[in-house]
């Protein structure tokens, strides 16, 4: 076999040995030699955070993980477009929300002709979104404006850091951070609102 | 009123969420593409094409290592900009010049002005009555095998051949009508002639059905039963066929008489101009001119399908599906596909005699639409969704599977029997031309859904409100050769007639109106995007069962090894203990015993659950 052969032929390692002992950018930087075995390690370190951030999303573990896969899947045919000037998670992030997105809005899904999404809130409630409370918040969440919900999701339900989403955004981390607040400002107004 | 504290809020936005399952992470890492590093042209990297393509002595280039979006990917997509640019230029260019050489009647073959040449063509442009394409080896049917006997009529040079074909009645027709040049109005005006009085489209609406095109006295369903292409009674065939031969002969008779010349042609000649535009535009009116020879046709067969024979068809009961699965109808003669159960009965209409009934059925694609449902409940009218993919690859491209479904109010608490609640997809036989129903039900609405919205069965029926029930059906399409990809297959509509309710209570009253708003919904549906591999487990453990239940009536959808395959596929992909693994484990032993029994099985005893108590 040649050298040339070796990166596309590798096999891929299974999650959770070795991911770890290489940071995010460092595993990237793999990649982009053509290092196969990256992409599975870069897997195993980010895809908690994406099936964590989309089940905080849609509500539901079976959709979250069905759009897990999407989201890797549209990541893998779009990385020749990842740039770098964010971290790949954030990328990812960014990918997944997007995938989401696409989901509740796709016109073949269930649809609610009466305007409102209301598939925006899904049958299976898991165990963390059970209360009401939660799944209030989650509706009111989902119903702020575009940038106000990015700013959101992306740091509260992706953990992704102010910094990186400013990045990710071209903006810079004090115009985040405002968004928070506003976020958090319009929040707090429709759940009292709600609970009244 | 009490708002939560900022740092209560934010705790609760960083509640907790699940861990992913453990073999989630493993499927990721399987499904990395094998070409990952492959060149992608749709995305413009096929210079670069992601990390590091090596080079034939083994090292990986500096090139490939740099980011990849940067200054590169710029200089690589200004060539086929500038490239395509080039060539709209040169194709406006051609255009204009195209057009200064018409207007002038210099064309570069020395040909006259559009409205001579038209003028000069033998052939009317408006004589398509041939029926949409159908697909290979789908034999004519007697109507249409009419339509073509009857159509050539309106040719001169074949009008004695039609007169002798279609008898003394049309001999008339041979005359050769004026030859003019049909304009869009022509063929509008011309449209509207066709049109009985009563079916006659108002300006504006031309494309759109009245709620009265289906008779509502009976079962549509029934009645589109008594005249598929399969299971039409040989009256029900004559009678159509005449209606048909009627038809063509009142539009031959039409087309004999010399007709006035329209406003249109009063002016033709006075401005090349607007002839070369109303030219162009003929395709347009023609395609019209079609659409609306396929509503008149759709129209007239309804007009054939009489009281008597909606009378005397069977209902859409248990025994009666039994005996109809795998027959696929034509979409352009029957224009409608409806299903008409009566929610009120609440019967499990396809699991009491398909014989797969431990098999898993629509009803978990249904649950996002429970909560639709859940939380639309003070929203006016009826809630319908359509879900659309595209068919397992072993069953050909051309297979597309539409899931309709529709959140109804119960019908009858008043007394009000009789009153029926409908669903119906609407094909575009142009893109769809055949199809069939795979699976129906009517089932209430989970009682077990929190209350916090309002709406479970039982939570509405405490709050004196008529409980939901969801109608839903899956179709299986044949897509036309042409269809594109994003086509529109047709629509779906709900038609909720619904009584005024007896008693008004206050909460009653004001969830009924809620609900009970009447009159139609309607939802486009389009072909899939989404692929078969993409789709979501539980509608395609719906099709896998279908198909089997197919297979054990004796169809042919597909065969029991890709059944299978797909079976384990999907059952590989389902989450461990989740309602999917565990519907396509008993879909598995099922399709195992049918591959064991060999030839086609009879039908289990029903097992089927009753309805619900609250129900």
């Amino acid at each position: 076999m040649s050298s040339a052969e070796a990166p596309s032929s590798a096999p891929v390692p299974a999650p959770g040995r070795g991911a770890r002992t290489r940071g995010e950018a460092e595993l990237v930087d793999d990649l982009r030699r053509g290092d196969r075995a990256a992409a599975g390690a870069l897997i195993e370190l980010t895809y908690p955070m994406i099936y964590k951030s989309l089940v905080r999303m849609c509500g539901d573990g079976d959709t979250a993980a069905d759009l897990t896969q999407e989201t890797y899947a549209r990541a893998w045919r779009a990385l020749a477009q990842f740039d770098g000037r964010s971290r790949f998670s954030t990328w990812l992030y960014r990918i997944a929300y997007t995938t989401f997105l696409n989901h509740v809005r796709r016109p073949q899904r269930f649809v609610a002709l009466d305007g409102e999404a209301g598939a925006l809130v899904s049958a299976a409630e898991t165990d963390a979104l059970r209360r009401v409370d939660a799944l209030r918040l989650r509706r009111e969440v989902l119903a702020l404006p575009e940038d106000l919900r990015f700013a959101v999701t992306a740091h509260f339900w992706g953990d992704v850091p102010v910094k990186e989403i400013a990045r990710q955004e071209g903006l810079t981390s004090m115009a985040i951070r405002k968004r928070l607040r506003r976020a958090i400002a319009r929040l707090r107004a429709a759940m009292g609102e709600e609970s009244s | 009123v009490r708002r939560p504290g900022k740092r209560e809020l934010e705790r609760a936005l960083r509640t907790a969420a699940p861990e992913p399952p453990p073999e989630l992470g493993r499927k990721l890492v399987a499904a990395i593409p094998e070409d990952l590093f492959a060149p992608r042209a749709e995305h413009g990297v096929s210079e670069v094409g992601g990390p590091a393509p090596v080079d034939a002595g083994g090292a990986a280039s500096a090139e490939a290592a740099r980011p990849v979006q940067g200054p590169s990917r710029r200089r690589r997509t200004s060539g086929p900009a500038l490239a395509i640019a080039a060539s709209l230029l040169v194709v406006v260019g051609a255009g204009w010049l195209a057009t200064r050489l018409y207007q002038e009647g210099t064309g570069p073959a020395g040909e006259a002005p559009l409205a001579v040449r038209a003028s000069a063509d033998p052939e009317p442009l408006l004589e398509t009555t041939a029926p949409p394409a159908t697909s290979a080896g789908d034999a004519p049917s007697p109507r249409r095998r009419a339509a073509a006997e009857v159509a050539p009529d309106s040719r001169p040079a074949d009008a004695p051949q039609a007169a002798s074909a279609v008898g003394e009645e049309t001999a008339e027709a041979a005359a050769p009508p004026p030859v003019t040049n049909p304009t869009p109005r022509d063929a509008i005006a011309r449209l509207d002639d066709l049109a009985e009085p009563g079916e006659r489209p108002a300006d504006g609406d031309r494309e759109r059905r009245t709620p009265g095109d289906v008779a509502p006295t009976a079962p549509a369903g029934a009645v589109l039963d008594a005249v598929s292409s399969d299971r039409r009674a040989p009256a029900a065939t004559e009678e159509l066929a005449a209606a048909s031969t009627r038809q063509e002969h009142r539009d031959s008779q039409r087309s004999a008489e010399p007709e006035e010349p329209t406003e249109s042609e009063a002016l033709a000649g006075q401005s090349t101009g607007r002839e070369r535009s109303a030219a162009e535009s003929i395709a347009t009116g023609q395609a019209r001119l079609e659409s609306e020879v396929r509503r008149l046709r759709a129209a007239s067969v309804r007009d054939a399908r009489t009281d008597p024979l909606a009378v005397t068809a069977p209902r859409r009961t248990a025994p009666d599906r039994a005996d109809e699965p795998s027959s696929f109808f034509d979409a352009s003669e029957r224009a409608l596909s409806t299903l008409t159960v009566e929610a009120s009965e609440a019967r499990l209409l396809q699991k009491a005699d398909a014989g797969v009934s431990a098999a898993p059925d629509v009803a978990p694609l249904a649950n996002l639409l429970d909560d639709v449902a859940r939380s639309r409940v003070a929203a006016a009218g009826p809630v319908v969704a359509a879900e659309t993919v595209a068919g397992p690859p072993a069953a050909g491209a051309s297979r597309v599977y539409v899931f309709v479904s529709a959140i109804v109010t119960e019908r009858g608490r008043g007394g009000a029997a009789g009153v029926l609640d409908t669903l119906e997809l609407e094909l575009d036989p142009a893109v769809a031309p055949r199809y069939r129903l795979l699976e129906s039900e009517a089932r209430p609405v989970d009682d077990g859904a929190p209350a916090g919205a309002g709406a479970g069965s039982r939570a509405r029926q405490n709050a004196g409100a008529a409980p939901l029930f969801r109608l839903s059906a899956l179709y299986e399409l044949e897509r036309a050769d042409g269809a594109g990809a994003a086509a529109r297959l047709g629509v779906v509509r709900v038609r909720a007639e619904r009584p005024e309710p007896v008693e008004s209570r206050p909460a009653q009253a004001e969830l009924d109106r809620a609900t009970t708003g009447g009159g139609e919904r309607v939802l486009d549906v389009w072909t899939p995007v989404r692929a078969w591999a993409s789709t979501h487990l539980e509608l395609r453990l719906a099709v896998l069962s279908a198909q089997l239940q197919d297979l054990q009536a004796g169809g042919s959808s597909a065969s029991i090894e890709a059944i299978q395959e797909e079976i384990a596929r999907v059952e590989r992909e389902a989450m461990a203990g989740s309602s999917v693994a565990e519907g396509a484990a008993r879909l598995r032993t099922l399709a195992a015993a049918a591959a064991t029994a060999g030839a086609p099985a009879e039908p289990a005893a029903p097992t089927a659950p009753g309805p619900r108590p609250d129900g």
